[in-house]
């Protein structure tokens, strides 16, 4: 037998493992699916007796969903024991289970290949040496242990559920949630009428004409009429007194023995023991009153960091300015009544406040915050300055400030402690791009003499010889004007 | 006929393979005791003729398994220990005037410690990144261009960098360009408590221990060649190149992990590490194609310096080898 057999029949033997496993994975979704399909059948059928009173048993609904269920399983395994499997995928099944490191799946390719160097050779020989193992060892088509997921174990609840909604049904009479049911009608000789009381309490549960829901949508029937009272349409006395007595109402609705009169008379047994019981607990709680709030320092920290609209929180000593105040203002600027009490109780405040404990703040190591930026330059911190020209400009906000900001390299926030509203630094940058400005273009060669004065204008510098010919020249002028 | 005669062939190339790799690894650990997969790897990447990055605290013999290297294999090793004020003319070389006979002046190229087979690079981040990126171009091109000279580098040339991961200060960090032409990053862990006393044996005695020669350039260039030989099946490559792409974040074999903590992939060189790598182990584990497991047997000291995490991750405390770990859980040899 050649290699190429060999590794076939190897190749045929994984794809067998692997349809395996494909089919025990397939039959343990199938089942989360055909719990799913229990749950669908069950709320239909359910849906379809309170909507449309279609008559609908726990048979039916039993038989229907497990049916439809039970055959779904068996199908999908059926169309997962027919898929094909790759070859490469089949023998690196069998390389993996054998710990062959892909001898067989290497020796597949090399032998299609066109060319064969001597190292695919020697690789092809050496997968021949390991060819028996693949061949006669036994592979294990088990690759996880099978469990119900969440979403099946969901399921079957929801199942089970809506089968004993069914069961109770079956027991106690249909649920009057969406279809009226017409208490039973007695004419009055006087005329006037009133609804029979109903007495769903004293009705034995077996009694099949209460169980079965078609006599009870049809009240006027021949078998619930009372003895004596016409058969066939209601007279125009009934018609009318039907709309008195509001007619549609359930029978509960108007019976005289209210549900709610017993809910209304509580009974005062034990109510003796209730303010002892209230006073142990207030004993048991007064020891732990301030428990919650040095257990929470934390959380409440997180609560006020996130948001700065703490205003009504009760305990919470957040800041109560508005929701869009930023997270440097609702952090520690403004002081609470709360947590000026914390401050006036030493005990507390030590408690609670560990990062106050030794000589000013101490930053919260815990903070997942980004390190501090320690660039010295001006810049936009860690990102790149956009305005990046050379000439610096204006600066990044200062986050931190002081030795220890820079040493742990964790940011602090910038507040003085002790002075109400301290108020806030910001400095604010804007991003202005060069916009061009509409003008109109001036016309140089129509353009008219200037009218007004031309302003100061520059002298220009002369020679030394013309200078002085200038001179010379006033000098001349003036001289004859003053000559007589 | 001739198959059988192109198999012996191929069997005599690992069995001399295996046999120089033996010795030149017996040799290293008359030097260094323990750490064995950081002598692995610098093997590796000098047998495949790929660059090494040794990242570890001080003390853990770093530069002496360079040394020790440089000792066992007969070739010209150089070593630069990497100052702040280095400049690229430092390492690379520079013209120099020097007087010729009778008087004459001339410029002659005086050529750097860069300018060797096998170059420590001590303590790499100390130097500016102006000196690091000198070594870019010796290290992926094999050659150096100082002036108007280009100077080709003698074969085989391995950097084998270290660096300090605790003393980051006055330090640079290497350049994503630069680190990606390592092959490996190896992390060298403490030894072994057992280890302990062969280390102070060896140390603190009157015995000066040293690696001989065993090996020599010509015979790392032919077994550089040996392994190159061997062949890589199709599913393999198609595996490497899938555990690559899965640690590029928005790519289809991304996990949900790396897309929210990895800034930054591997690029195409991390699959040419783990293919290199993986034909070094295969040949070394007796057998002469590479498989799944030889790639995936190398994918942290091949991937873990080409895995950048974003600011989310390093705020999560993810790490590159926890990234690699969860793409390696995730993209499994039998799904392709």
């Amino acid at each position: 037998m050649s290699l190429r057999d060999d590794l076939s029949a190897i190749e045929q033997r994984g794809a067998d493992v692997i349809r395996g496993r494909k089919v025990r994975a397939t039959v343990a979704r199938a089942v989360d699916e055909a719990l799913g399909i229990v749950v669908v059948v069950a709320s239909g059928l359910l849906l379809l007796r309170l909507l449309f009173n279609v008559e609908t048993t726990i048979g039916i609904a039993c038989g229907w969903s497990i049916s439809l269920a039970a055959l779904w399983i068996p199908i999908r395994a059926a169309g997962a024991s027919f898929g094909s499997v790759r070859r490469n995928k089949a023998l690196l099944e069998v390389d993996r289970q054998l710990e062959l490191r892909d001898r067989m799946t290497t020796a597949s390719e090399f032998l299609e290949s066109d060319t064969q160097t001597p190292f695919m050779q020697a690789a092809i020989a050496d997968a021949t040496r390991h060819v028996h193992r693949g061949r006669t060892e036994t592979l294990s088509a088990v690759a996880e242990t099978w469990a119900m997921s969440q979403r099946g174990w969901a399921l079957l609840v929801v199942g089970l559920v809506l089968l004993l909604v069914f069961t109770s049904f079956e027991t106690t009479g249909s649920p009057e949630l969406g279809v009226p049911t017409p208490s039973p009608i007695t004419v009055a000789e006087g005329g006037d009428t009133v609804p029979e009381p109903t007495e769903p309490e004293s009705r034995p549960p077996s009694d099949p004409e209460e169980t079965t829901p078609v006599e009870r949508t049809k009240p006027t029937g021949a078998s619930s009429a009372r003895p004596g009272q016409e058969q066939g349409p209601p007279t125009e006395e009934v018609k009318r007194s039907r709309g008195k007595t509001g007619s549609g109402r359930s029978a509960e609705a108007v019976s005289a023995t209210g549900k709610g009169d017993a809910r209304g008379t509580p009974s005062t047994q034990g109510q003796a023991t209730k303010p002892a019981q209230d006073k142990a607990k207030k004993k048991k709680k007064k020891p732990s009153k301030k428990k919650p709030d040095t257990q929470d320092p934390d959380r409440k920290r997180k609560q006020e960091d996130e948001s700065g609209a703490t205003s009504g929180r009760g305990v919470s000593s957040g800041s109560n300015k508005s929701p869009a105040a930023s997270e440097w203002a609702s952090k520690d600027q403004v002081t609470s009544d709360e947590e000026e009490d914390l401050e006036d109780d030493e005990e507390v405040d030590d408690e609670f406040d560990e990062s106050e404990a030794r000589g000013g703040l101490q930053p919260h190591l815990r903070d997942r915050r980004p390190p501090v930026n320690r660039d010295l330059g001006i810049g936009f911190g860690n990102a790149k300055n956009p305005d990046a020209n050379g000439r610096g400009g204006a600066s990044e906000m200062k986050k931190s400030r002081g030795v220890a900001s820079l040493v742990l390299g964790v940011p602090l926030p910038d507040h003085v402690k002790g002075r109400p509203n301290p108020g806030k630094t910001k400095v604010t940058q804007e991003r202005v791009e060069p916009q061009p400005e509409s003008t109109a273009s001036a016309d140089a060669a129509h353009r008219k003499p200037r009218a007004t004065t031309t302003g100061h204008l520059t002298r220009p510098e002369l020679l030394p010889w013309m200078r002085d010919l200038v001179r010379a020249y006033y000098e001349a002028l003036r001289s004859k004007r003053n000559r007589p | 006929m001739q198959n059988a005669k192109d198999v012996a062939i191929a069997e005599e190339q690992a069995d001399q393979f295996r046999e120089a790799h033996a010795r030149i690894k017996n040799e290293i650990r008359k030097v260094i005791v323990g750490q064995e997969a950081a002598i692995d790897a610098v093997l590796v990447a000098l047998l495949v003729g790929g660059h090494v990055m040794l990242e570890g605290v001080p003390g853990l013999g770093k530069t002496m398994l360079v040394r020790a290297l440089g000792e066992a294999v007969d070739i010209e090793f150089s070593r630069i220990q990497f100052t702040p004020d280095m400049m690229p003319a430092d390492i690379q070389g520079t013209n120099v005037l020097v007087e010729g006979d009778g008087g004459v002046h001339d410029v002659k190229f005086q050529p750097g410690p860069l300018v060797s087979n096998l170059v420590l690079a001590d303590e790499i981040n100390r130097a500016t990144p102006k000196t690091q990126s000198a070594l870019l171009e010796a290290m992926q091109e094999r050659q150096l261009s100082v002036g108007n000279r280009t100077i080709r580098l003698e074969e085989p040339f391995c950097v084998m960098a270290t660096q300090n991961p605790v003393e980051q200060e006055g330090t640079y960090p290497l350049p994503e360009a630069q680190l990606d032409r390592f092959l490996f990053k190896v992390v060298l862990g403490y030894p072994e408590i057992e280890d302990y006393n062969a280390i102070l044996d060896r140390t603190t005695g009157t015995e000066d221990r040293h690696a001989s020669a065993v090996s020599n350039g010509p015979e790392i260039v032919t077994l550089r060649q040996t392994a190159r030989a061997v062949p890589v099946p199709q599913h393999v490559q198609d595996h490497a190149i899938r555990l690559v792409v899965a640690t590029q974040p928005n790519s289809i074999h991304a996990t949900s992990m790396v897309n929210e903590n990895v800034l930054l992939g591997s690029s195409p060189r991390g699959a040419q590490g783990l293919l290199l790598a993986g034909k070094i182990r295969a040949i070394l584990d007796g057998r002469f194609a590479v498989s799944s497991d030889d790639v995936r047997a190398n994918a942290h000291e091949v991937l873990r310096h080409r895995v950048m995490i974003n600011f989310q991750g390093q705020a999560d405390g993810v790490t590159p080898d926890g990234v690699i770990d969860s793409v390696l859980e995730h993209v499994q040899p039998a799904a392709s």
